[in-house]
């Protein structure tokens, strides 16, 4: 286990430029939902001597003022921004996935790093696509269903006397609702992962197959998962820290600093999700052996070659197999 | 000398009102109960009997008959109006499935034997709902003559709902409030403007609490011996029974109204608010100085304090007492003594939320949280900011008696600002709320954060169950009067408007007032008519909001074109206007420009400064009345402005947006910047977690 993980993490650092291009493109992905609003404050804040509080800590009153602001409906104006960036997630995240895989899975090649990411993310968006609907409808009845078991079963917990009886059943619900929700979108992992390596067109036995391995291997799944869940974390609570402790961002040069900071953050989180995904890689490809190439693969002529004439776009023939 | 001696008996008569106040120390008691009252936890039921002793207080009007609340029929049916209006859902609080709470009248007599029951009759003076029987009256065999009396026998019995909207039970947990028939309030002719005299007792409503007379009341409560029972005043007597039950008998003068709690869970924490210890010599200076008072007057007593805690929150113990004694400290300093010698801390039961937060004369409910016992959430003041509300409410409501059905807000608006002042005292005017992570919340803060400019289709002074739509009752009760009473202050100043809530209590302690009576006062106490500002917040429905219209400054322009003079006509071209401009620039001799128009978004119109900011020069102040809907200030000076801004000192709290106020000249982009960058960290976050899953 801590040797995937330790694989997953060489991958990323080996990957300098895949960590790279992901973060520049969500940073511009996020500029889309986020320019309205950053607009917005500017029209609110830049000639309001009232603003200046801003340049001090979270300023909870000035909050208070811009959503009164202008008359407007400043929490329609944020929940647009926030739905448009799941929405710019949602259909960023198969082709992100399919480049991230076709990078990591083909390191040897000839072809330049960014040829591959978009190969390999276009190649697979739409099986990615289909994929992810699969899996949040799975995860959505499942982890529904098994909530309402949990709640059942917790009531009487919840329901006692002793006050932390309540918190512990809410605490019970939600830990079985992130591990559940969990198991589901570590399918999807794998899922992705083997179609990338091995093709193939139903993405539904894709999921189940996925999602079948992974019950086999609960342990070790969630045990490669949870150490870069737990380093995710800790970055956040150092940024919390920061935010928290560093002098106020009065000054162009401690906005800047801040804003540094900030990117470093996103720059490791996607350190860490890379890790994760070539540590899950890695596991993948030790417990199965080498598939039959289904095709052959003609990269000069792309769009033109059915994917039935290619092999997988991400063959792993260097690849320790299992 | 004769006219001086005139105007002296003249000035004396009018300052005598204001300066030869007092705390009054009793009340004018038109009521007398004596309840003895026995729990029945298996059928979740009370059984009482009551005498009643009720005076006629006009001095005019024979009374013929007397109206009772019977607050728990309104958990009788869903037909009530309480369960119409509030569908059930109340305070963030559900109804229990079939948990129904009645109060049954078993029978009613004079203390001559005669039977009223034969008489008792649903009324419903506020809707007509002819299902509503929360309000019954009986019709006396003899009139009572004005300033006579009558005694009557009530023995009733009270079904409890499981908690819902103040009263009930949880487990073994009860809140025992509006439990028994309890008589309204008879209004003679001139009391709170009324034309002719009449009874006010209204049905209870979702969005109400309660308004009684004052008088004293003497409770025998047995309950089984097993529970802690807290009760509103003192505990006289405790007498085990043979039969595991024990009667606990409990006395207080001067309130209008009885509640009661038992738990045997309940864990008793014990402490004394010492005017001595508590209060420093220099708290007592300070306040004497700003009432304009002396120490004695401002002198406090002691206070014994019991808090009901849930076992589980026992690490807050010193939390609720501390709020209670910061309190005690300053409400009593800036309104008067508090006057009972008890104060009960109820911390209601795990699942009887509908319990917490509540106000009884001498015992009020607070309302915490296992995890408010750990980091973080030890650092938001919940508890303490609910203590000290309700606490509050020992001042509006408890001894300034207003009509909380048609005047909420002199209780809750009142209370909202002083628990803001209070909270500012204690801890500081920016973290009143919360202080952690970085974040800090002010009482402020919040208020302002609700004073959205679409709420604008209500008045203040309205019935408190008429609002619409009804859930905008907490911002007309609540948090618009207390950012009326903040405004009042910034325009007559923190000093005045000090003496001005000192004297109101002082004048209204023990007794009835009404909205005019305090607007009376404010004109009486500032010596200026007030009555444009109270119309326009109080009575009327608009909102404040000034802006600034455009603000811009430049050089002068030297002119062109033709101009005739008496030397004949001559034409400045626009090149030998901009040599001029060029050498009056040079020599500093050319003055800028300034206009700014600044706007009134809102109806009301206040009076504002405004600020204006000159390169190298202090920030000169101005005064424009606000009425106009614009008003264009122009300047031309040899600096240019720099900003703009109006109500510099951010008086006018009912003002719906600050930021629009002001204006620079200059744009400084690092406020937006700064939050710009946070705000694209979030969206950031969103889409890499989403982006990668």
């Amino acid at each position: 286990m801590f040797a995937h993980l330790a694989s997953g993490l060489r991958a990323a650092l080996k990957h300098p430029k895949l960590v790279a291009l992901l973060w520049g493109g969500y940073l511009l992905l996020a500029l889309v939902p986020a320019l309205p609003g950053l607009n917005w404050l500017r029209g609110a804040m830049d000639f309001s001597p009232a603003a200046g509080t801003a340049l001090q800590r979270f300023d909870f009153g000035l909050a208070g003022e811009l959503s009164n602001y202008d008359h407007s409906n400043v929490f329609g104006l944020l929940t647009m921004t926030l739905l448009g960036g799941v929405l710019v997630a949602l259909l960023s995240s198969a082709f992100a996935m399919g480049g991230t895989l076709e990078v990591l899975g083909g390191e040897g090649e000839a072809r330049p790093f960014m040829h591959r990411f978009f190969r390999g993310g276009g190649h697979f968006f739409w099986r990615f696509v289909r994929l992810t609907i699969i899996a949040a409808v799975c995860l959505v009845i499942v982890v529904g269903v098994v909530s309402v078991g949990v709640g059942a079963a917790t009531t009487p917990l919840a329901d006692s006397e002793w006050e932390p009886a309540g918190y512990l059943a809410g605490f019970a619900r939600m830990i079985v609702a992130v591990l559940v929700g969990a198991l589901f979108l570590l399918a999807l992992d794998y899922a992705r992962i083997r179609v990338a390596r091995d093709g193939g067109r139903s993405m539904f036995k894709a999921y189940v197959r996925a999602l079948g391995f992974v019950l086999r291997r609960l342990l070790t799944a969630y045990g490669i998962a949870i150490p870069i869940v737990v380093m995710l974390a800790a970055l956040m609570v150092c940024y919390l820290a920061y935010e928290t402790n560093a002098p106020a961002a009065s000054t162009w040069g401690a906005i800047a600093t801040l804003f540094l900071i900030q990117q470093a953050v996103v720059l490791g989180r996607v350190f860490l999700r890379v890790s994760l995904v070539g540590a899950e890689r890695q596991y993948d490809l030790t417990m199965r052996p080498t598939p039959a190439p289904a095709a052959a693969f003609v990269p000069a002529v792309e769009g033109s070659t059915s994917a039935a004439e290619q092999p997988p776009l991400s063959a792993d023939s260097a690849s320790p197999q299992g | 000398m004769r006219r001086s001696a005139t105007l002296l008996l003249l000035s004396l008569l009018v300052a005598v009102p204001v300066l030869a106040q007092g705390l009054p120390e009793k009340s004018d008691q038109v009521v007398q109960y004596q309840i003895r009252v026995s729990l029945d936890p298996a059928k979740r039921q009370l059984t009482g009997k009551q005498t009643l002793t009720w005076r006629n207080p006009s001095s005019t009007d024979t009374v013929g008959e007397l109206q009772f609340h019977l607050y728990l029929n309104a958990f009788k049916n869903t037909t009530s109006t309480f369960v119409k209006e509030s569908g059930g859902q109340l305070r963030g609080d559900q109804m229990g499935k079939d948990s129904w709470g009645w109060i049954d009248i078993a029978s009613i007599t004079t203390s001559s034997g005669v039977d009223l029951k034969p008489t008792l009759a649903f009324i419903q003076p506020d809707d007509g709902n002819k299902d509503d029987q929360t309000v019954a009256k009986v019709v006396l065999p003899e009139p009572v003559p004005p300033g006579g009396s009558v005694t009557l026998d009530v023995a009733f019995t009270s079904k409890l709902p499981q908690v819902f909207a103040r009263t009930g039970y949880k487990d073994d947990f009860y809140l025992v409030g509006q439990w028994f028939p309890k008589i309204g309030v008879y209004e003679p002719a001139g009391m709170r403007g009324r034309a002719a005299g009449g009874w006010n007792c209204h049905q209870f409503h979702a969005n109400s609490e309660f308004y009684a007379d004052f008088g004293a009341y003497q409770v025998e409560i047995t309950a089984p011996s097993n529970y802690v029972i807290g009760a509103t005043g003192e505990r006289k007597h405790e007498h085990a029974n043979n039969n595991g039950t024990t009667t606990y008998t409990y006395e207080q003068a001067d309130i209008h109204d009885f509640a009661w709690t038992a738990d045997p869970d309940y864990v008793v924490v014990k402490a004394t608010f010492s005017a001595t210890k508590d209060v420093t010599p220099a708290e007592y200076e300070r306040t004497a100085t700003l009432l304009g008072r002396s120490v004695d007057e401002v002198k406090l007593s002691d206070v014994d304090i019991t808090v009901l805690l849930q076992p589980d929150h026992r690490p807050q113990a010193q939390r609720h007492v501390d709020s209670a004694k910061v309190a005690l400290k300053w409400f009593g300093l800036w309104y008067g003594r508090y006057p009972y010698k008890t104060l009960t801390v109820v911390d209601p039961a795990p699942g009887a939320g509908g319990a917490g937060g509540m106000e009884y004369p001498t015992l009020i409910t607070a309302g915490s949280a296992w995890m408010f016992n750990y980091w973080p959430f030890d650092k938001i003041r919940a508890v303490e900011g609910v203590v000290i509300h309700e606490f509050g409410h020992q001042f509006w409501y408890a001894m300034v008696g207003n009509n909380e059905f048609e005047e909420a807000w002199l209780d809750e608006g009142f209370n909202t600002y002083s628990t803001g002042r209070t909270m500012t005292a204690a801890y500081g005017r920016d973290t009143t709320m919360m202080e952690f992570l970085g974040v800090s919340i002010g009482e402020n803060d919040t208020g302002r954060l609700s004073n959205s400019p679409e709420l604008k289709f209500n008045r203040i002074l309205s019935n408190a169950w008429t609002y619409t739509p009804p859930g905008t009752y907490g911002f007309y009760s609540y948090v618009k009067p207390a950012l009326v009473l903040g405004t009042l202050e910034g325009f007559v100043g923190e000093e005045m408007m000090a003496r001005i809530m000192r004297t109101y209590h002082e004048r209204w302690r023990f007794k009835h007032p009404r909205s005019e009576d305090f607007f009376a006062l404010v004109n009486e106490m500032t010596g200026k008519d007030y009555s444009w500002y109270f119309d326009q917040v109080v009575r009327g429905t608009d909102i404040v909001d000034y802006d600034i219209g455009s603000a811009k400054t430049g050089r002068v322009a030297e002119p062109r074109g033709v101009f005739d003079g008496p030397a004949g006509r001559k034409t400045v071209t626009s090149d030998e206007a901009g040599k001029r401009e060029t050498e009056a620039a040079k020599a500093g001799k050319r003055p800028y420009e300034s206009t700014v128009v600044v706007r009134r978004r809102g109806e009301v119109f206040l009076p504002v400064e405004v600020a204006f900011k000159f390169e190298g020069k202090p920030v000169e102040r101005v005064t424009w009345d606000g009425r106009t809907r614009t008003n264009t200030f122009r300047f031309v000076r040899p600096e240019k402005l720099e900003w703009v801004d109006i109500d510099p000192d951010r008086k006018i709290l009912l003002d719906v947006n600050w930021l629009n106020n002001g204006r620079r000249l200059t744009g400084d982009a690092r406020p937006a910047a700064s939050w710009a960058s946070r705000w694209l960290f979030l969206v950031q976050n969103i889409i890499t977690t989403l982006g990668l899953l």
